[in-house]
């Protein structure tokens, strides 16, 4: 976390939804928030991959949040997907497109109103999460999102040599 | 780096090329005094580069080859073996002291020695052999500058008289420019000075051995001159000789004069513009074109916003045939004409010829073959092929590894070669060509070839095949074992090539720029590596095809052709499905399956065949769309590199198409 932030003990975040669980991201790590875009399948890749779009002439991978975490998948109306946005999110060299149902807002919370986690959260390992955070009658989970795009899990289905020829 | 310190190495190392060069000329040629001119215009600025940027040890080296040089170029001295080596030894040394400079470590080189040798050539105390020996008292001296004549002729016409004056200077003395300056205050009170040799400027700043020159015009008699001159201390000797301009004629003097004037003139141009004569000899072009050093950074930003150009032009023309208006299709056109030739005018400026990096080897190859005690012819061809910067700065050290390699490996012993009825010089062919949208360099030498047995029983010994497969292979599979990690089969690790990359690091620098290593090999007769290099990175041409509903593009430098045939015509051979390519028969690839998509039953099957080295493939595809120039992306860190994908590229519509890497394909 930035220095300067370490002063007032207080951080932004991104506020979204995701099956009904209200989820922040920290501000810092977005890029911008974007609509749905045609985007064009990866194939071999996991199927929470969603494949690559085009971001201002660069090319984006987007991933399903929903996937990513193994939740229930998207069932929503017309116009819940109209409210589906993706967020773009950047970690050191790693710059991903994250599906998600919809985003709220962005809110300071502090650090006093942050607590670990516990083990599961709206179906979501804790190793995934860096903590809970209530604010009024709201409760936040905020992603880890180091542990989110790690890519392991990636690279251990990579090796397609052996199943093509 | 900073700037000016880039400047300076790029420049240096230049003017070291320039400076091997020439030596292996003048080696070649020692009549050729021409050569020389252009080595001392060469040593003369890296002198004064290095003297700027405060490189002194730099500076003193070169600045003793210069007076070695000089003597060569006004026949004081004969071009000998012992002077071109210590002149060679002293282009290794100045690389060296570049590269510890380009490391920031400045030019830490002790060349005491060298020096020392230098000023023994200079001071005559290396009998340079095959020459008589040099007199202490015949000096040559040049002819004054042609304004200095046409002054001379003028003032022996109005009855004065004009002398040469040769000072010798005590070699202890301390302060010779002091002592110059005195003997030209002193003979300027007399007369006028019209010339001197070397130059003013030159005795000023020391740049002369013991003696020099001055040409005078005065009403003095030679020994009032000589006795005004020796007074001066340290002064050693002083020859007065009444100078006459060489063809002297009594008719129309001022036109001799300056018809002379001219010849010099141009003579001098000549020399500007490079070793005319020798350059012709070699039958290669070096006429110098005005150039402009700009910083690679900046070309790429230009490239990066052409890309960008490139992308909005297809779509406007997606938009234009759609609108349908004929101005503005019109206009599209003509637009689409002019990114096209901005693109090949940008895609230029960061090709450079491959000459800049051949000029390296010759130099390099004689070292070696010397180290090595053999003999061969190098032949070199192509020099103007262009490359990509970027791509040559990458593989010229792999271009040293593969030259080693022939050379140590390759290439047999003069007595070898003798028994073999060979002749004992051997030949190493370095060759560039441009195929389509590659770049080849092939380096082929005629020397013993790679054993196929040898590479076998390595292969089989590591476990990497049975016996039984290894008969089945065909002789190119076998030597791309050669290319894998730890896969030596020299006898013993020598010198030169044993240590350092292998060859397993030169495939994988190669193909990570795109491009491909292969070898052929004939036992007995000799080895072919050839390198295929894509022109240049960022822009291919491709052949957009349809999967499905999916558009992919296929890179078009793999495409060989498009065919189809009857689906009832695939035949079945061993669980493979194989189609006709050129009366044989080739694997079919369903790209359906390798990207995870239904085969739709199709009377047809429309196929594309890809070439990767020397091995075919045929790839399944539903519709070919055409081809197109896309700019290539990469699919990012997330995703990283994936196995058949060589990235992705944004379409006209602003969609993204993933590339298909077809050459992966034919190696899987």
């Amino acid at each position: 976390m930035p220095a300067e932030d370490k002063v007032t003990q207080e951080q932004q975040y991104v506020l979204f939804e995701l099956a009904g669980q209200e989820y922040g991201v920290n501000v810092h790590q977005v890029l911008s928030i974007e609509r749905i875009p045609e985007i064009t399948r990866v194939p071999r890749t996991p199927k929470f991959v969603m494949g690559v779009m085009n971001l201002r002439g660069e090319v984006l991978p987007v991933i399903d949040l929903r996937k990513r975490f193994a939740l229930e998948s998207f069932e929503g109306k017309e116009a819940q997907r109209e409210q589906q946005r993706i967020i773009v999110v950047k970690l050191e060299e790693i710059t991903v497109g994250m599906v998600v149902d919809m985003v709220r807002d962005v809110l300071s919370i502090s650090a006093e109103q942050i607590e670990p986690p516990p083990s599961l959260v709206g179906g979501i390992q804790a190793d995934y999460l860096d903590g809970m955070a209530k604010v009024g009658e709201r409760v936040m989970v905020l992603l880890n999102l180091e542990k989110t795009l790690n890519q392991k899990e990636l690279t251990e289905l990579e090796d397609f040599r052996g199943s093509i020829g | 780096m900073d700037q000016y310190m880039e400047m300076f190495l790029n420049e240096s190392y230049e003017h070291l090329d320039t400076l091997n060069q020439l030596l292996l000329q003048l080696e070649q040629h020692p009549e050729e005094v021409e050569v020389v001119h252009e080595m001392f215009r060469a040593a003369h600025t890296l002198k004064g580069m290095a003297a700027t940027m405060g490189f002194d040890r730099l500076a003193e080296l070169t600045h003793q080859m210069e007076n070695v040089m000089d003597q060569l170029r006004n026949h004081q001295l004969a071009v000998t073996t012992p002077i071109l080596d210590t002149l060679f030894a002293c282009a290794t040394a100045l690389e060296t002291m570049l590269q510890s400079i380009e490391s920031g470590a400045g030019d830490q080189l002790d060349t005491a020695d060298l020096v020392a040798q230098l000023k023994a050539i200079v001071s005559g105390e290396t009998p340079p052999s095959g020459q008589a020996e040099k007199t202490g008292n015949a000096l040559v001296v040049p002819e004054p500058e042609a304004a200095a004549i046409a002054v001379i002729r003028e003032a022996l016409e109005q009855g004065l008289f004009a002398y040469e004056v040769l000072v010798r200077l005590n070699e202890q003395t301390a302060l010779k420019s002091v002592r110059a300056y005195m003997v030209f205050r002193n003979l300027e009170e007399m007369g006028t000075i019209v010339g001197s040799y070397p130059s003013a400027d030159e005795i000023e700043k020391e740049k002369f051995d013991d003696w020099f020159a001055i040409w005078l015009i005065t009403k003095q008699s030679e020994e009032e001159i000589r006795e005004e001159i020796l007074e001066i201390l340290d002064v050693t000797d002083v020859q007065v000789k009444p100078y006459h301009p060489m063809d002297e004629q009594t008719e129309s003097r001022k036109q001799v004069a300056a018809a002379n004037a001219a010849e010099t003139a141009a003579s001098a141009v000549r020399q500007e513009t490079g070793p005319a004569a020798p350059a012709a000899a070699r039958g290669k072009s070096q006429t110098r074109n005005q150039t402009l050093r700009v910083d690679l950074g900046r070309i790429d930003r230009l490239m990066n916003l052409i890309s960008e150009v490139v992308i909005d032009r297809s779509r406007l023309s997606l938009i234009s045939s759609r609108l349908n208006d004929p101005e503005l299709g019109e206009t599209v056109d003509h637009l689409h004409r002019l990114v096209g030739e901005l693109q090949d005018v940008v895609l230029k400026l960061r090709m450079v010829p491959i000459e800049n990096m051949f000029n390296r080897f010759p130099r390099m190859i004689r070292d070696l073959t010397r180290e090595l005690n053999k003999q061969v012819e190098l032949e070199m061809r192509g020099w103007e092929t262009e490359l990509d910067r970027t791509i040559m700065d990458e593989i010229s050290d792999l271009m040293v590894h593969l030259i080693r390699n022939s050379l140590d490996h390759g290439i047999e012993p003069p007595e070898v070669r003798r028994q073999l009825g060979k002749p004992e010089t051997g030949k190493l062919l370095i060759a560039a060509y441009q195929r389509g949208n590659s770049v080849v360099i092939e380096v082929a030498d005629d020397g013993r070839g790679i054993q196929r047995e040898a590479v076998l029983n390595k292969a089989i010994e590591k476990g990497l095949i049975t016996p039984e497969e290894g008969k089945s292979l065909t002789d190119f599979q076998v030597y791309q074992f050669l290319f894998m990690a730890g896969f030596s089969t020299a006898k013993q690790v020598s010198d030169i090539s044993g240590r350092g990359v292998g060859l397993d690091a030169v495939k994988t620098k190669i193909e990570s720029l795109g491009g491909s290593v292969y070898v052929h090999s004939t036992p007995g007769q000799g080895t072919t590596f050839s390198l295929e290099l894509p022109l240049t990175m960022s822009i291919i041409q491709a052949l957009l095809v349809k999967v499905r509903d999916e558009t992919y593009a296929l890179p078009l430098s793999n495409v060989i052709e498009i065919a189809k045939i009857p689906a009832a015509k695939v035949k079945q051979v061993h669980h493979v499905e194989m189609v006709p390519f050129r009366g044989d028969w080739i694997p079919l690839f369903r790209l359906h399956h390798f990207l995870e998509l239904e085969v739709p039953p199709h009377e047809e099957v429309i196929y594309i065949v890809i070439q990767q080295s020397k091995s075919y493939l045929a790839l399944q595809v539903d519709e070919t769309l055409g081809e197109e120039e896309i700019v290539v992306k990469s699919l990012g860190n997330y995703l990283g590199a994936r196995f058949g994908f060589a990235g992705a590229t944004i379409m006209g519509d602003g969609n993204v198409a993933l590339i298909l890497d077809g050459a992966q394909f034919v190696q899987a």
